[in-house]
């Protein structure tokens, strides 16, 4: 597994350095961390840069963990003036810092090239979610990545975990990342099922994952609970669940979120979440 | 030790109550058979005699292989009363008749939670429910807690939930909360200091104590039923009496993905 930390200059983006060392260190996954910047406006990027490393590797178990960084990291200037770091333990830790014009783009390029399975990256809080200076950032990612995405939002951690199962073609991993979520923050799992006219939509098949999850959970002693949803009260549902916790939604092929879901309704969502939105691909 | 019906088709519902039973068997004493209602279309139930009495054999076979499948399907630890009880019929009119003829202490069975709250106000004002001779426990989640919440208070009762949980759980390790709920339209679950909620706990927890059932905690609550809802899913299920119909519990509880125990007298 791949994970790509897109960060900038901000607070947002250095409070997400817990939950992303955290994940990264829990699935022992290959650690990218993307520092996106506009080359004038950023003063000291090697301090930067070194308090970035610091806290993600204080974080991720320093000694104990999967990442081998040492204390006095030299960075390599390359041609076109980006800083790079990278360092083997038994997993990659590879620190690059980018001048991009066009951050976004910068962002699903260098997932695309390094086949990332997941985007991390924060957000301010509140009633919107955005990068300073630079309009619909999270969400543009969110959208067009093909990758799983997760914004954190600068704010309190999620007390519960709402995942959106609505297909049975679920991988191992993205199930793996939901019990990262639930067990990072010690929080509980909501698993919510769409019920059409002819019953649980994806019937047998996602009765039987959801199941296998709910049982999963209960064998480890964990709160897990199944719910269902009226499909033609998505919406309204989604809405309400932004306020409760973290909502992790599939939005793979076969998934009819992403027949139903708009990009005005993923917006909506990101723009919404009191929490943290994750996005399963 | 406690009497108790079970009823099992194959689905998603009723492989969480059964696993569900399964756990609570392991805190208390309860001895559970099993009933499972094969329906009949109309246009299937033809001829008299000899051709009527094979097309019942094969509707109970094929009943009994349901359950099988079932059982096998979700390995359960717990034993059973007896052989599963397989009826030919109308599900609601089966189900009643057994519970009148055996004698049981409690029905059980699944029900998936759904948002919608229509769904559980159809449920418990249907003929099933209302006419049950025993209280009935809807498993609507598997909900590992030896603690039961009682909602009191809004109409709801105090004496079927103590008689009740008096057979179920005497002599176990589970314990029991008191929790008075009111409506009011804030974000988050409120606890309040009300004199009017504090009497209504304070008489309730006599009706336990006259059981000889101690109770652990009390809350007065006040929020949204939704909110009351994702309060209650911290217990292994919510206990009440059974409301005729809707009511601010009522949608409390249907609002709850935790399994709900209807009590009767």
């Amino acid at each position: 597994m791949r994970i790509l930390g897109a960060l900038d200059e901000n607070s947002y983006s250095f409070n997400i350095l817990k939950d992303l060392a955290l994940l990264c260190s829990n699935t022992w996954a290959d650690i990218t961390l993307l520092v996106l910047s506009d080359k004038k406006e950023l003063k000291e990027p090697e301090k930067l840069l070194k308090e970035y490393v610091q806290n993600f590797y204080q974080f991720a178990g320093e000694k104990e963990g999967p990442y081998k960084i040492p204390k006095d990291f030299k960075l390599t200037k390359t041609t076109n003036g980006e800083l790079i770091f990278r360092t083997k333990g038994i997993k990659e830790f590879i620190l690059k810092l980018i001048f991009a014009k066009d951050p976004s783009k910068e962002i699903l390029k260098q997932a695309k090239e390094l086949e990332a399975d997941l985007i991390v990256l924060g957000c301010s809080k509140g009633m919107d979610c955005q990068w300073k200076g630079i309009v619909g950032l999270p969400h543009k990612v969110a959208r067009d990545a093909n990758c799983s995405v997760l914004i954190i939002k600068e704010s309190t951690a999620p007390k519960q975990i709402i995942s959106f199962l609505d297909q049975s073609n679920v991988s191992q991993e993205s199930l793996e990342l939901i019990n990262q979520m639930v067990t990072i923050h010690d929080a509980g799992l909501k698993i919510v099922g769409l019920m059409g006219e002819k019953g649980v939509v994806g019937k047998d098949n996602v009765e039987k994952k959801m199941l296998e999850i709910l049982y999963y959970y209960n064998e480890k002693g964990m709160k897990a609970w199944i719910t269902f949803i009226d499909k033609n009260e998505i919406e309204e549902y989604i809405a309400r669940a932004t306020g409760e916790g973290m909502v992790a939604l599939w939005m793979g092929k076969k998934s009819f979120f992403s027949k139903i879901f708009s990009t005005n309704l993923l917006i909506k969502l990101i723009e919404h979440a009191k929490s943290s939105v994750l996005i399963l691909r | 030790m406690a009497k108790a019906l079970l009823y099992l088709d194959e689905n998603l519902a009723s492989s969480i109550a059964l696993r569900y039973v399964d756990y609570l068997n392991s805190l208390l004493e309860i001895e559970t058979f099993i009933i499972h209602v094969v329906e009949p279309d109309e246009k299937e139930q033809a001829g008299t005699g000899w051709v009527r009495r094979t097309w019942e054999t094969g509707m109970l076979e094929s009943g009994q292989a349901t359950i099988s499948r079932l059982l096998k399907t979700e390995k359960v630890k717990c034993s059973f009363g007896g052989p599963p009880i397989i009826k030919i019929g109308d599900k609601e009119r089966e189900i009643l008749q057994e519970l009148r003829v055996g004698a049981y202490d409690i029905f059980i069975e699944g029900h998936l939670p759904i948002s919608k709250s229509d769904d559980f106000f159809e449920l418990i004002e249907s003929d099933l429910y209302q006419n049950a001779p025993c209280s009935i426990l809807c498993v609507k989640n598997l909900s590992v807690s030896k603690t039961i919440g009682v909602l009191v208070g809004n109409g709801v009762q105090p004496e079927p939930v103590a008689f009740t949980l008096d057979k179920l759980i005497k002599n176990s390790e589970m314990e029991i909360e008191l929790i008075h709920y009111s409506f009011k339209d804030v974000d988050t679950l409120e606890f309040v200091n009300s004199q009017e909620a504090e009497l209504i706990l304070k008489k309730s927890k006599e009706s336990f104590l006259q059981k000889g059932l101690n109770i652990s905690n009390s809350h007065a609550v006040t929020g949204t039923s939704e909110a009351l809802g994702d309060f209650l899913i911290n217990y292994a299920f919510v206990a009440c009496s059974l409301m005729p119909s809707k009511s601010i519990i009522s949608e409390a509880l249907a609002q709850s993905p935790n399994s709900v125990l209807l009590c009767k007298d």
